[in-house]
C-alpha cells in the first residue's frame, strides 16, 4: 500500500520508523522555528526599539538577525525532511550543519553592534 | 478496580505525544506574543491598516494551535489503536513557510524604518 502523505519525497519511501522518533523529530522542527522567531524578535526590535547604536550599523545587523531567522526557518524544513526519511530508510541522522553559519552570523551582528555603541 | 478505557491511557510512558502537543503550544504562544507586540507597534507607527497584520498574525497562531491540537487527538487515537503515527508534514511545511513570510515582512519593515528620508 503506498503512502500518499505529504511530502511524498519522505513519506514514498522506506518503512514507517518507531513513532517516538517521528515526534521528536517535530519537537525538534519545533525547536528550530522557536529559534528563527528569537533572531527575528532581535532584528527587529533593535531597529523599532531605536537603540543608541549608529543606524547603518544597526540596520546591517538587524538585516543579518532577520537573514539568520530566515535560514532558521528554511533549515527546519529541510531538516525535519531529511531526518524522517532517513529514520523511514533506517540510515544515520545528519548533524545540524546550520548551527556554525548561524553562531557566526550571530556573532558578526553583535560586533556590529559594539562597535556601533561607541560610534 | 476500574479499568482505564485505553484510549484514556498514554500512548507512550515517555508522554511523547503530549510532549510533542506541548511543543506545538510553545510555538503558537511565541508567535501570539510577538504578533501582539506587533500589533501595538504596527498601530503606533503606521497606524490601523498595518495593525491589521499583526491580528492576521495572531489568528494563523490561533489556527495553528487548534489544528495541532486536533491533529495531536487523532495521532494519540491512531497510536493507541493499531501503534502507527498517521501525522503528516503538512502542518510542518505551513508553519516553516508563515515564518519565513514573516520574515520577509520584517526585511521590509526595517528597511522602512531605517531609510534616512
Amino acid at each position: 500500500m503506498t503512502d500518499k502523505r505529504f511530502p511524498r519525497s519522505v513519506y514514498g519511501v522506506g518503512q514507517e520508523p518507531d513513532p517516538r522518533f517521528s515526534l521528536a523529530n517535530e519537537r525538534t522542527f519545533l525547536a528550530w522555528i522557536r529559534t528563527a522567531l528569537a533572531l527575528l524578535a532581535v532584528g527587529i526590535a533593535i531597529e523599532a526599539l531605536a537603540l543608541h547604536i549608529e543606524p547603518t550599523l544597526r540596520f546591517i545587523a538587524g538585516l543579518i538577525f532577520i537573514a539568520l531567522a530566515v535560514v532558521a526557518a528554511g533549515y527546519s524544513w529541510v531538516a525535519w525532511q531529511r531526518s524522517e526519511r532517513a529514520m523511514r530508510e533506517g540510515r544515520a541522522l545528519a548533524g545540524p550543519s546550520i548551527g556554525a553559519a548561524i553562531a557566526v552570523g550571530v556573532i558578526a551582528a553583535i560586533a556590529l553592534l559594539v562597535v556601533g555603541l561607541f560610534l | 478496580m476500574s479499568e482505564v478505557h485505553p484510549h484514556e491511557r498514554p500512548f507512550d510512558a515517555g508522554l511523547q505525544t503530549e510532549r510533542t502537543l506541548l511543543a506545538w503550544r510553545r510555538t503558537c504562544l511565541a508567535l501570539a506574543v510577538g504578533n501582539t507586540f506587533a500589533i501595538r507597534y504596527l498601530f503606533d507607527t503606521l497606524g490601523a491598516w498595518a495593525a491589521f497584520l499583526g491580528v492576521a498574525g495572531l489568528a494563523l497562531a490561533a489556527a495553528a494551535w487548534i489544528i495541532a491540537t486536533i491533529r495531536y487527538r487523532r495521532a494519540h487515537l491512531g497510536l493507541v489503536r493499531d501503534d502507527t503515527l498517521t501525522t503528516d508534514g503538512r502542518l510542518v511545511a505551513l508553519v516553516a513557510a508563515s515564518v519565513i513570510s514573516v520574515c520577509v515582512a520584517g526585511i521590509v519593515l526595517i528597511c522602512v524604518l531605517w531609510w534616512p528620508w
